[in-house]
């Protein structure tokens, strides 16, 4: 099969995938929400792993969308964004996973709001993947730093975790397509290893660089470079 | 209030229906875009509920003849879909869409409050 219809293939499978995931995803709900009548409190136990793991294939569909809509037709719209702006919005969704594990963010930005020429929804996946990555990752009760900075005509961000860091045999591959960690694999079974690989796609689509350094069981430190004026 | 919602997936329409009833909403189903526009003019919906993915007419087309009809031009439409490429969100809020709801984001909770924004802006409007 050559490249453009595998890509159709698994933009069209992960498609029909969500419609079942959907109707899950309301039906785990309506009993959270209490819209389905009164649970045992081991009824309600059982529903929330059901809605967990439903909400981990949602999570896995969409980046198969995600990838494949990268590498089929990325349809950049590059606009200038207040990326200080979208690194906020990006923690205030995870807010419901970081106070699950009191995870203490620490923000370091500068007061003066930074812009950005991007596809806004583009570097904002990037970004959300890298902080999504070292809250999952990390230890309950740990701390994470995020910062943005401007260094000359680039901006940096970087995402710093005491998580499970990456096995040094295995720090190369970290970016390639469908890769997981073994210590990764073995904590948690599902997980497309596709949130570096898009993050590393769309980072250097918008001319910058990404790279990380790790140490295993002591954590991991992502930065991403992006030029901050127009080309 | 009368809802029409335009889904051809039995499972969905059948807890869209119970959670819409809840809430006193009047919902009638249509699978699909010609049944759609036979439902609008038989008794004009105070809202519709669109999904994309259609057998014959697509969403977008039968989006664009409700706006291009001066009857339907007015009825807020909702796009709830699984759809969710960006070129796809845009298409359909450039046609008048009054919101674009992913499917697999919202629960069917926050689909009605979503529904309600929509309702209550409409009646402003009047």
């Amino acid at each position: 099969m050559t490249r453009k219809p595998k890509i159709e293939l698994i933009l069209v499978t992960a498609h029909q995938l969500k419609t079942p995931l959907s109707a899950l995803k309301w039906i785990f709900k309506m009993f959270l929400e209490g819209e389905a009548g009164q649970l045992t409190p081991n009824q309600m136990e059982l529903i929330k792993k059901g809605d967990e793991a439903n909400e981990s294939m949602i999570s896995l569909v969409n980046d198969f969308l995600n990838a494949s809509r990268l590498e089929k037709n990325p349809a950049y719209k590059l606009e200038k964004n207040n990326f200080s702006l979208l690194v906020k919005s990006i923690i205030a969704e995870n807010d419901v996973s970081i106070k699950r594990k009191r995870i203490d963010v620490e923000l370091e930005m500068p007061p003066e709001d930074i812009y950005l020429i991007c596809d806004a929804s583009s570097v904002k996946m990037a970004a959300s993947n890298l902080i999504g990555n070292a809250v999952h990752y990390s230890p309950d009760g740990s701390k994470i730093a995020i910062k943005v900075e401007e260094r000359g005509n680039l901006i940096e961000f970087s995402v710093s975790d005491n998580g499970i860091g990456i096995p040094p045999h295995q720090q190369k591959e970290i970016f390639s397509k469908f890769f997981r960690g073994d210590n990764a694999t073995r904590r948690q079974k599902t997980g497309s290893g596709l949130g570096l690989y898009v993050a590393k796609k769309i980072i250097e689509d918008h001319g910058g660089k990404i790279w990380f350094e790790s140490k295993e069981n002591k954590g991991s430190k992502f930065y991403f470079t992006i030029p901050s004026k127009e080309k | 209030m009368n809802i029409l919602v335009i889904e051809d997936d039995k499972l969905l329409t059948d807890l869209i229906i119970q959670r819409l009833s809840r809430e006193k909403f009047d919902v009638r189903i249509a699978v699909d875009a010609q049944e759609g526009l036979k439902f609008i003019g038989e008794k004009r919906p105070d809202l519709i509920l669109l999904d994309l993915i259609l057998p014959g007419l697509d969403g977008f087309g039968l989006l664009a003849q409700i706006r291009e009809n001066p009857k339907t031009a007015s009825i807020p439409v909702i796009v709830l879909s699984n759809i969710s490429g960006k070129e796809d969100i845009e298409h359909a809020m450039s046609l008048g869409a009054a919101d674009f709801l992913i499917k697999a984001d919202f629960s069917l909770g926050g689909i009605v409050d979503k529904i309600k924004i929509v309702l209550s802006k409409k009646q402003l409007k009047i």
